[in-house]
């Protein structure tokens, strides 16, 4: 197993397993588009946190690559300079003044609900 | 591209020139990094049509693209909007009495063959990235898989095409003109709409597995096998991949039937072959092979060529039956794979027997084969909008 992007040789055999690319069909959010653009330092918000971390990709990676690993790296990046999505600010924002993701929670459940 | 063109390619369809899918359709899988303008997603073949007309009229290049998987940079944006097919996927007719199906061109095999199972029925021709490419592409570059010794070509399926042409017009393709877009990796045409036959499911099945430490012997093993009417593949796996994998070390040949001619009967120890078979293109990548070529060299001359891999330490498997092998290299081996491709040339074999030419194989074609491109070339994209600056 590698956490290595660099050794992504973009076959694009992770493609058909992933159920973001399944829904956008777009090859930026496909798990090789994701891998290009790290590789690249191209950290794309939205292509960023559209993953689901479901590792469907690394099951069928004939390098072994472990990309959920390098995508969660990738945010922590995003994060670092403060330039994660304004939903993951938000929860953070929830967890340090609440305790929880979902904000203040009473009786009634919350409009805005945040989580990861 | 300027503002106004932007704009306008907006109106006709879906079309992005953000740097991020800028950079992820510069590539395909081979290792060609070319430069795409923009991607433009059509989801209709009226989109097509007129994004066609309108880059003919700007003079403006084409890519079309299904699952990006070729091996040759052929689906890599050059200087060009990528027109990636892959949001016409539908299945649009399927006629089970005759066998037969109609589907847009970015329908993925597998999800074209996991339609077709609930009817025991199956499209044959399997190529080993059948995770995501799609039909469009693979008819492009006439696609084989490990059963091309018994189901053929992308060719042999196909009954009908529609295809635009550069100028967007629709034409309608079959019989022997099929030959004109069929492995033309989409510089004649953009494939909208493939009617494809497709045939049961065989149940039966049964393997030989052999080692063999002579190339005589085992060359004269695989001519006496041919003969055989149920062999549905003849794999090879050379001594040097063979050590790779962890196998012994020596030349390991994979019979399989469709029938009972094999002494293996269990489907579990067939299963078992075939996933050693299938780990040989994964394993070899991770030990830093990532380069994968496809000569197709003639069986007489076989023997010929193994020797030359041997000599030089190339760890190959691949289709022996059909003579398609596929030696690995390392991204530094660059200069041994122009020598191998030497080879191939001095034995009258072909320098791509399956991937295709796209960029990397252009400087490999015979002067013959660069005429006949160009005659197509003259006939239908008179102005080469599309996928300029690959294979003429
Ligand atoms: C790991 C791996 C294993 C492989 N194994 C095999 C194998 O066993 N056998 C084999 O034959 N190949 C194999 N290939 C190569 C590749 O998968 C095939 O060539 C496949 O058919 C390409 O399909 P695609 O949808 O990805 O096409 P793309 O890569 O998107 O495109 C291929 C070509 O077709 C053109 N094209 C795409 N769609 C259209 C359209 N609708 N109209 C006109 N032109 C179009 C493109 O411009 C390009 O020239 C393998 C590749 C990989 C990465
Ligand atoms: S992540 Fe793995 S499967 Fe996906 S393109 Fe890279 S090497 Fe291929
Ligand atoms: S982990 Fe992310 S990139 Fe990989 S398959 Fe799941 S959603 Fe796609």
């Amino acid at each position: 197993m590698s956490k290595n992007v660099k050794k992504c040789v973009e076959c694009g055999i992770c493609k058909g397993n992933c159920p973001v690319l399944k829904s956008l069909l777009i090859e930026s959010q496909s798990p090789r588009g994701r891998a290009i653009l790290i590789k690249n330092n191209i950290l794309n918000k939205k292509i960023i946190y559209n993953c689901t971390l479901c590792k469907a990709c690394e099951l069928s990676c004939p390098a072994k690559i472990e990309l959920p690993e390098i995508i969660i790296q990738a945010r922590k990046n995003l994060i670092n300079k403060g330039e994660e999505t304004k939903a993951n600010k938000k929860m953070i924002e929830n967890v340090r003044k609440y305790g929880n993701p979902y904000g203040k929670v009473g009786d009634k459940i919350p409009e805005e609900m945040y989580c990861c | 591209m300027n503002e106004k063109e932007i704009k306008e390619l907006k109106r006709i369809l879906e079309f992005s020139c953000e740097k991020k899918d800028v950079l992820v359709y510069s590539f395909d899988a081979s290792e060609f990094k070319g430069k795409a303008l923009g991607v433009a997603l059509p989801r209709s073949v009226k989109e097509v049509q007129e994004i066609m007309k309108y880059c003919n009229k700007k003079n403006i290049p084409l890519t079309p693209r299904g699952g990006g998987t070729s091996l040759t940079g052929s689906s890599a944006g050059f200087n060009s909007i990528v027109l990636d097919l892959s949001k016409m996927n539908k299945i649009i007719r399927f006629d089970k009495k005759n066998k037969i199906v109609i589907v847009e061109p970015g329908v993925i095999l597998d999800d074209l063959n996991s339609y077709l199972k609930k009817f025991d029925l199956i499209f044959p021709v399997i190529p080993a990235s059948h995770k995501s490419c799609e039909i469009g592409g693979m008819i492009s570059t006439n696609a084989a898989g490990e059963r091309a010794i018994k189901y053929g070509k992308m060719i042999d399926w196909i009954k009908n095409l529609e295809v635009i042409l550069a100028n967007g017009k629709k034409i309608n393709v079959k019989e022997n003109k099929l030959r004109d877009f069929v492995g033309k990796e989409g510089i004649t045409g953009v494939i909208t709409r493939v009617e494809l036959k497709v045939k049961e499911i065989n149940k039966t099945r049964s393997m030989d597995y052999e080692k063999f430490r002579d190339y005589d012997e085992l060359l004269k093993r695989i001519e006496e096998v041919k003969k055989n009417k149920n062999v549905s593949a003849i794999e090879f796996l050379n001594s040097f991949c063979a050590e790779l994998m962890g196998l012994e070390k020596t030349n390991h040949l994979i019979i399989e039937y469709e029938s009972n001619n094999g002494k293996i009967k269990s489907i579990r120890e067939i299963q078992k072959i075939w996933r050693i078979r299938e780990a040989c293109g994964p394993v070899l990548t991770q030990k830093d092979y990532v380069i994968m070529e496809d000569p197709r060299i003639p069986l007489k001359k076989m023997k010929d060529f193994l020797n030359f891999l041997n000599k030089n330490n190339i760890p190959c498997f691949g289709h022996i039956g059909i003579g398609i092998l596929h030696p690995r290299f390392k991204l530094n081996q660059k200069e041994l794979i122009k020598k191998m491709f030497q080879k191939v040339k001095e034995i009258k074999g072909d320098v791509s027997g399956e991937h295709g030419i796209g960029v990397i194989k252009k400087e490999f074609l015979s002067k013959k084969e660069i005429i006949n491109f160009k005659k197509l070339k003259e006939k239908y994209d008179k102005k080469n909008i599309l996928n300029r600056g690959k294979i003429i």
